[in-house]
């Protein structure tokens, strides 16, 4: 077969068909490009999640939670927002890559641009309360949420080592009625009436205390302060809830 | 007549605008990488001749429709031999075989491979060119290559990231690794350098 006869052959073969039209190329690129950018905005989401779980954490008294800070910082890293995260940045880089000129780019630079993104983007999101809303609409409708994704109530739960959080529901002279988040009432005893934690405290707080477990009904409490994150609490409010206010609490 | 040898001195971008207007223009560009293109899928792939001409010709056929998709920052050649390269590897895919043992214009590849691996220029040019057919095609695909992008096609580097569509800094460390896996195949096939 001689090389004419090849671009022959071409020609006559390619008599019936026609080029794609010039708009499905670019209706392509546009949707390559809207997955990349979609993708990068969950990542940013969830970056503003992971700021605002990180940020509105028990830094305070993290002594009184774990023996030391790493083991702190291992127990409530959110270890699941984080893994959400490396997801969309690694499904932004996918699209990316494919889009026409992202094989120009290596795998690092990518990866450092949509990190810088989702830093700057989270960081708006987190301040705008974005990142303390997706926490609060997830753990209404996740199950297991609470127990295995954002597990600081389970902290808050843990009596037998002191800590115990919940919702103030009375307040006497002598003691305190709290109602825990599984809705027991606790009977507080306190001795320190001179913070303004304390001085302040009203129904519907939603507060930490650290202190010791007496019985299954009474705890005596050494320390007071408001609760931080876990806004999704607020549903959890035995009393009036415009009266169940919080700590760093954002107003959209 | 003299149209016809205006077209032959157009650029390639100019010969892409001519074929959405009109065919038959395609045969000008066909014609310029009817060769360049054959040479290439035979050094990549080693078909036999008929089938070289098969995959040619669906090649063109794809450079055909996908022309509306051609980027005027490429180079149209860069282009081309993208979409060679796409079906080379997917006819690689359908039939699932490795490319079959395929012979190389020795003695070009020979002068390349002598100045870049630094081998002595007194050795055998008949014992080198004997050999290193051999070696290039024991080399894995994705080394081989580039080494005929970069020293039998002699592309440079940005016209190879475009027609693998690789990074410049990934097409530089599979050049390295590739020079490397070549002297290692050379050592192993104890082939005197």
């Amino acid at each position: 077969m001689s090389e004419k006869n090849i671009s022959e052959q071409i020609l006559d073969k390619i008599k019936d068909v026609k080029p794609k039209p010039r708009w499905q190329f670019l209706l392509k690129d546009y949707i390559i490009w809207l997955a990349a950018s979609l993708a990068l905005i969950i990542s940013s989401l969830a970056f503003a999640v992971v700021l605002y779980m990180m940020i509105d954490n028990d830094w305070d008294i993290y002594s009184n939670i774990s023996n030391s800070l790493l083991e702190f910082v291992f127990l409530t890293l959110p270890y699941f927002w984080l893994l959400f995260l490396g997801a969309f940045i690694l499904i932004a880089y996918y699209y990316f890559r494919h889009t026409k000129k992202g094989y120009k780019f290596s795998l690092s630079k990518i990866f450092l641009v949509s990190l810088a993104i989702n830093i700057f983007i989270g960081a708006f999101l987190y301040n705008a309360g974005v990142g303390q809303a997706i926490d609060g609409i997830v753990a209404q409708r996740v199950p297991f949420y609470k127990e295995l994704i954002n597990r600081r109530q389970h902290i808050w739960s843990r009596v037998d080592d002191g800590l115990l959080g919940g919702v103030v529901v009375g307040i006497e002279d002598e003691h305190l009625s709290l109602e825990d988040m599984e809705g027991n009432i606790w009977i507080i005893q306190h001795f320190n009436t001179t913070t303004p934690n304390f001085i302040n405290l009203q129904i519907g707080d939603h507060v930490r205390m650290i202190g010791q477990k007496i019985d299954s009904q009474n705890f005596k409490m050494y320390r007071i302060m408001p609760m931080r994150g876990m806004h999704w609490m607020k549903e959890h409010c035995p009393v009036d809830k415009e009266h169940c206010p919080f700590m760093n609490e954002r107003k959209f | 007549m003299s149209d016809i040898v205006n077209k032959e001195n157009l650029s390639d971008e100019q010969l892409v605008e001519l074929t959405l207007e009109n065919q038959e223009d395609f045969l000008y560009l066909i014609n310029r990488y009817e060769a360049k293109l054959a040479r290439y899928i035979k050094r990549i792939a080693g078909l036999g001749k008929e089938d070289t001409e098969d995959l040619l010709q669906e090649v063109f056929i794809k450079i055909y429709q996908n022309i509306n998709n051609f980027d005027k920052d490429l180079k149209f050649s860069s282009w081309a031999y993208r979409i060679t390269h796409n079906e080379v590897i997917d006819n690689y895919r359908k039939k699932q075989s490795r490319p079959q043992e395929m012979t190389f214009d020795a003695e070009n590849i020979l002068n390349n491979i002598i100045s870049e691996f630094n081998i002595s220029k007194e050795l055998d040019h008949k014992y080198l060119q004997a050999n290193i057919s051999q070696v290039l095609n024991s080399l894995d695909l994705k080394y081989r290559e580039v080494l005929v992008l970069k020293f039998l096609e002699e592309k440079e580097y940005k016209e190879i990231s475009d027609i693998l569509k690789k990074p410049m800094g990934t097409v530089a460390t599979l050049i390295s690794r590739a020079k490397k896996q070549f002297l290692q195949k050379m050592k192993e096939q104890e082939i005197k350098l």
